[in-house]
């Protein structure tokens, strides 16, 4: 079902090659304060870094010290999300060091300065899989990827999953380092060799050694825990008849599932069913909690493929166990990619902050249009399950998820096949057969997208209109490189 | 007459809303995370409840929490009901 | 005259609107407003006017409806009975019921189609029942309060509920030799899944129609004890298989796997294929 031209075996950056030779450290280590020599920065240069460090990040804000040093100006910066741990980013924004950014997630003080308009060349958001897609295709060329790197050893081998600062996988630094003009690895612990490779020494240029590249407990601070909320509960319990009821649910079952406490509610539903009826499922994929992980130990999964690790329980898996994988974003998600992990995924469950009448949805923007998040692996998943599950409360504190239009199209609604609310189940049109299904074999309670956006609005009234400027800010790109939404400016 | 009180609480869901005295017309004070969308609303709700009470002079300070029409009204009710000797 | 189909009945406090208005998506058979235990004596007047309002706000659904008012000695009672009785509500509670609170109580309702469910949470309350079930026709069914019993009888209350065991087996008696519906005590530990199916399945062995819960998560351990299980059902529907074929042939009595099969016995089996229509376990 890759309904996208050009699909690539990128062997190359294949993980698990143990025989390379990498580059002696000794000939790229340099120290901090050197790095300006060496590297010839100008302005109008592209930078990146990778968010694996998620807030605890202590090497994004080097990059930013050394263009305000240097007072570089027209600076694109290439992040795969941006936290607000970043918000150094602000000032350098606002006195246009920083002209343009890419990325496929943005939160915090930084989003609103884009919103506000100070990025003066605009944002360009997209998936975590377009991102691998614009580095390896070079739709856009890297001239410094700075990789923190919880690991170096002596022939330049960076590894994620070793050190005070392991973050467990680097999946989305892969890209950056094959392809940058120079990498500079920053680390907080060299080994004689490190346990795997996850990127080659050879390719990294300079490699620097600091006191701490991030805060441990920044780090692994993705999860959330089981939602205790009655009304969380009752809809993660809808999800789990909805996936039993499609009949996916059955050896070989493959399943993704992101960090949010309905999110995690649902896969313990699957848990209990997949235990009493013993079926075992193929893979988990992934941001990896510890919860994918309590499930692969119970045998329920044969592998987890692993892009990003959320919590500690996620990192140590990745260590001790072979069956947990890493992966770069490529692999994941590149449409372009042969793996393109995401295509084999039965279920996929995903969250929103919006879902319209024609099932788009925006994780990108509040309703106001301030950006607050962005697609992340959310369009790619959606785009590549059997069937892709949003799980949202359809009303709360007087705010309806379900719109008679999103404000921001992050997803587009073809790719979106469910949603679960406390009031009931919505399930797209094109899915009669599911539909039929359900209402045969189940007592849920399945209504259309339209009575549920009825229901909302009986409760709330119907919101006023937030006028949005027509001022662009950004665009959204889809998995392919198309256009899907532009991101206006928001005046207070 | 009109003392001062309170109702309601600042819980997800609820409004705390508190009346005071006032002799210049209806001062109504708003707080919401839902202002945007629902301001004419819930402005509406309070007045036709001070209607109903025949208030013209009053200070309402209102911290909404996402609260429905019908839990706004009824906080209001209850402060006006605690507070008019 | 048939029972209603009441498994499970949730408490609600009835002064926090973010429960109020989606209680009935919980899965209970019936929501419980409380405005009595769960209401502070300054916040009376507050759950009041809430619930007031959202009773004019909220149509009326499948979900049963049943407001817990503050005893007959409480300043509340009256102001209580004149909110609940201008709306479509089911059942009034009356916590502590006693004969002449039910008769007030009854009184006050005469001119509307609300029932009574009498609150029994005393060792006068468990040695009158028979009275006070019989002191109105308005009073349907009841509640046992084990927590305020205990207290009043001056002993410990157990989750092995050793002490209990005879107030709620003569309360079961009780009400179904009076055709009444009743409820068990909620199973206190929130937490405690194990130790809430033992005590529910004892509920039910003893006769208990349905049980209050305190915690949503508590109502589908609830539904699924009181519900028919395949077993049952597939029983009641040889029953009333085999109740017709006799019939046919002019039988009265007949034998079904040894077993003699009387009327007491094919009304049994209807009545299971009737709440297992009920709770969706069957399609008819």
């Amino acid at each position: 079902m890759n309904k996208y031209a050009g699909i690539k075996d990128y062997v190359f950056h294949d993980y698990h090659f143990n025989n390379q030779k990498g580059h002696d450290l000794s000939k790229k280590q340099i120290l901090l304060s050197e790095l300006e020599k060496k590297i010839t920065f100008k302005d109008g240069m592209v930078f990146s870094f990778h968010h694996h460090m998620r807030n605890g990040d202590g090497v994004a804000n080097i990059i930013f010290d050394i263009i305000k040093k240097l007072d570089l100006k027209d600076i694109t910066i290439v992040a795969s999300s941006i936290f607000p741990i970043h918000l150094p980013m602000v000032e350098l924004i606002k006195n246009k060091n920083i002209t343009k950014i890419y990325s496929a997630y943005i939160s915090g003080p930084v989003a609103e300065c884009i919103s506000a308009g100070y990025l003066k060349d605009g944002v360009h958001m997209h998936s975590h899989g377009s991102r691998a897609r614009i580095l390896l295709e070079k739709e856009i060329i890297i001239d410094v990827a700075f990789v923190a790197s919880p690991c170096v050893d002596q022939k330049s081998h960076i590894n994620g999953s070793q050190g005070k600062s392991s973050c467990g996988v680097l999946g989305y630094a892969i890209a950056d380092a094959l392809v940058a003009k120079q990498v500079v690895a920053i680390t907080d612990n060299i080994v004689d060799r490190v346990d795997d490779i996850e990127i080659d020494g050879h390719n990294v240029d300079y490699v620097i050694e600091i006191d701490q590249i991030g805060d441990p407990k920044g780090i692994v601070s993705g999860t959330t825990q089981i939602t205790r909320d009655p009304l969380g509960l009752l809809i993660a319990d809808y999800a789990a008849k909805v996936i039993e009821g499609s009949g996916l649910l059955k050896d070989g079952f493959s399943f993704q599932t992101g960090a949010g406490g309905i999110s995690l509610a649902v896969a313990d539903e699957l848990m209990k069913i997949m235990q009493e009826k013993d079926i075992k499922g193929s893979f988990a994929s992934g941001g990896i909690t510890g919860y994918l992980v309590k499930m692969l130990e119970a045998g329920l999964f044969e592998r987890l493929e692993d892009v990003q690790c959320f919590d500690l329980e996620a990192v140590n898996s990745i260590v001790r166990n072979e069956n947990h994988h890493k992966m770069s974003a490529s692999i994941y998600a590149n449409p372009y990619d042969a793996h393109n992990i995401v295509k084999d995924l039965d279920v996929v469950i995903l969250g929103a902050t919006e879902i319209d009448l024609n099932y788009n949805v925006n994780v990108t923007t509040g309703s106001n249009g301030v950006i607050m998040g962005g697609s992340g692996g959310h369009s790619d998943t959606a785009a590549g399950a059997k069937l892709a599950i949003i799980v949202s409360k359809l009303v709360s504190s007087r705010i309806s998820v379900v719109k008679d239009q999103v404000t921001t199209i992050t997803t587009p609604g073809d790719s979106i096949d469910v949603l679960v609310t406390e009031y009931g189940v919505a399930i797209n049109p094109k899915h009669q057969d599911l539909i039929n299904k359900l209402k045969k074999e189940t007592n849920l309670k399945l209504r259309t997208m339209a009575e549920l956006y009825d229901i909302a609005i009986s409760l709330t009234n119907k919101p006023q209109k937030i006028k949005l400027s027509d001022e662009k800010v950004g665009i959204i790109e889809y998995r392919d490189g198309t256009l899907l939404d532009y991101l206006y400016k928001v005046t207070k | 007459m009109i003392k001062n009180s309170v109702a309601g609480t600042l819980e997800s869901n609820d409004v705390m809303i508190e009346i005071m005295a006032h002799d210049q017309g209806r001062l109504i004070e708003l707080d919401s995370p839902v202002k945007d969308m629902f301001e004419n609303d819930i402005l509406k709700v309070i007045n036709d409840v001070l209607d109903e009470f025949k208030i013209d002079d009053i200070r309402v300070v209102i911290k909404d929490q996402g609260a429905l029409d019908y839990a706004l009204a009824a906080r209001l009710r209850t402060a006006l009901k605690r507070g008019m000797l | 005259m048939a029972l209603p189909f009441i498994r499970s009945a949730l408490f609600i406090p009835a002064n926090n609107p973010g429960m109020v208005q989606t209680a009935h998506l919980l899965g209970s058979d019936a929501i419980i407003f409380d405005l009595e235990d769960a209401i502070s004596l300054n916040q009376k007047d507050s759950a009041r006017e809430l619930l007031k309002a959202g009773f004019e706000f909220f149509q009326k659904d499948e979900v049963i409806r049943i407001v817990r008012i503050n005893p007959m000695d409480s300043p509340y009672f009256n102001d209580d009975i004149a909110m609940v009785k201008s709306f479509n509500i089911d059942y009034i509670m009356l916590a502590k019921a006693s004969i002449s609170s039910v008769k007030a109580l009854a009184e006050a309702l005469s001119d509307t189609n609300i029932k009574i469910i009498a609150l029994i949470e005393s060792a006068n309350g468990v040695l009158n029942l028979k009275d006070i079930l019989s002191a109105s026709p308005l009073v349907e069914g009841m509640l046992f309060g084990a927590e305020d019993f205990a207290l009043d009888m001056q002993i410990e209350r157990t989750k092995q509920s050793d002490e209990i065991l005879m107030a709620r087996q003569q309360i079961a008696l009780t009400c179904k030799a009076l055709n009444k519906f009743c409820f068990d005590t909620p199973f206190t530990d929130t937490e405690d899944f194990e130790m809430l199916n033992v005590d529910i399945k004892k509920a039910k062995a003893f006769g208990f129609t349905g049980k209050a819960c305190i915690n949503p998560r508590q109502v589908k351990y609830v539904n699924a004890v009181f519900t028919p299980t395949i077993k049952e059902i597939e029983y009641a529907q040889e029953v009333i298989f085999a109740a017709k074929k006799a019939q046919e042939e002019g039988l009265g009595v007949f034998s079904l796997n040894g077993k003699m099969v009387d009327a007491p016995i094919i009304n049994r089996s209807q009545l299971v294929l009737e709440n297992a229509l009920k709770a969706g376990v069957i399609n008819e």
